[in-house]
């Protein structure tokens, strides 16, 4: 009842604004963090419904986006530690230099028409493949960083990390991710 | 400098954070050595990949669910966007 009187006095937005606006950022996050899409929809029913209750709170779009990170997160994150833990194939860097430091072998330039290729339906599964495949902690700050495109102080924030740790974790996981889809993207070597 | 710590300094480097005089020699070896150049592009078009991802669509299925859901919980319906939930009379 409370919710319904709370809907009933937003003067902001209305739920199906909210919905539109709002449920594919946090359905998406919420799926990405914790690769599962039916978790994620858990996740995105609760967020939501927080959201309806209130955003006759908030002052602004800014101050809304900021608290749907944190609010998305938080659920995703306890949601995860109280499932238990996965098992499946992660990406995995191998050696690539040789003991002087040189890359082991030459690195051929990506294909030239790669940008035309990123709406490609095919190109985009194969890019949530490989974030599905990034080891949890690499997974959770490249997801907000390079997905989402929060800043790295407000990303150590919501994930409890030092902003050192979270461009350490970050660059690790655009390595991994460069890794898996080079295969894909290379070109043909002279 | 070597291709090793080129590519251990690379996010720093990418995003303008090294030092001076690091960030030169870091550029100078990248306009030497071609692996290197083709690595560091391929890192920066792996994260403009990665922000496509954003702004992705709902699925149908998905939406329909969760507006079910939130309508159950807020004791209203809540319209379905355009293009989201058809085919679920109940969420009109």
């Amino acid at each position: 009842m409370v919710a319904v009187e709370n809907a009933k006095r937003v003067t902001g937005p209305t739920p199906e604004q909210i919905f539109r606006d709002y449920a594919p950022r946090i359905y998406h996050l919420a799926r990405r963090l914790l690769n599962n899409p039916a978790d994620a929809e858990d996740v995105t029913q609760d967020v939501l419904f927080k959201v309806l209750r209130k955003v006759h709170t908030f002052r602004g779009d800014a101050a809304l986006s900021t608290w749907l990170h944190r609010v998305t997160v938080n659920a995703a994150l306890a949601f995860r530690r109280r499932e238990a833990s996965q098992h499946r194939r992660v990406l995995r860097l191998q050696e690539q230099f040789s003991a002087a430091g040189a890359h082991r072998a030459p690195i051929r330039p990506w294909v030239p028409d790669v940008g035309a290729r990123l709406q490609a339906e095919e190109t985009r599964r194969l890019i949530e493949d490989a974030v599905a495949r990034l080891p949890e902690n690499y997974r959770d700050v490249f997801v907000l960083v390079d997905v989402e495109g929060v800043a790295n102080g407000e990303a150590a924030r919501l994930l409890g990390l030092s902003v050192g740790t979270v461009k350490s974790r970050l660059h690790r996981a655009r390595l991994l991710m460069r890794a898996a889809l080079a295969p894909y993207f290379e070109g043909v070597a002279a | 400098m070597t291709c090793r710590h080129l590519v251990k300094r690379l996010l720093a480097f990418a995003s303008g954070e090294l030092p001076a005089a690091e960030h030169t020699r870091c550029r100078d070896h990248v306009r030497r050595c071609t692996s290197c150049a083709a690595f560091a592009e391929s890192y920066l078009v792996t994260v403009r990949m990665a922000r496509t991802l954003a702004g992705t669509d709902l699925p149908c299925d998905v939406a329909a669910r969760l507006l079910t859901g939130l309508a159950e919980r807020l004791g209203r319906r809540v319209q379905a966007p355009k293009g989201e939930g058809e085919g679920d009379p109940g969420l009109r």
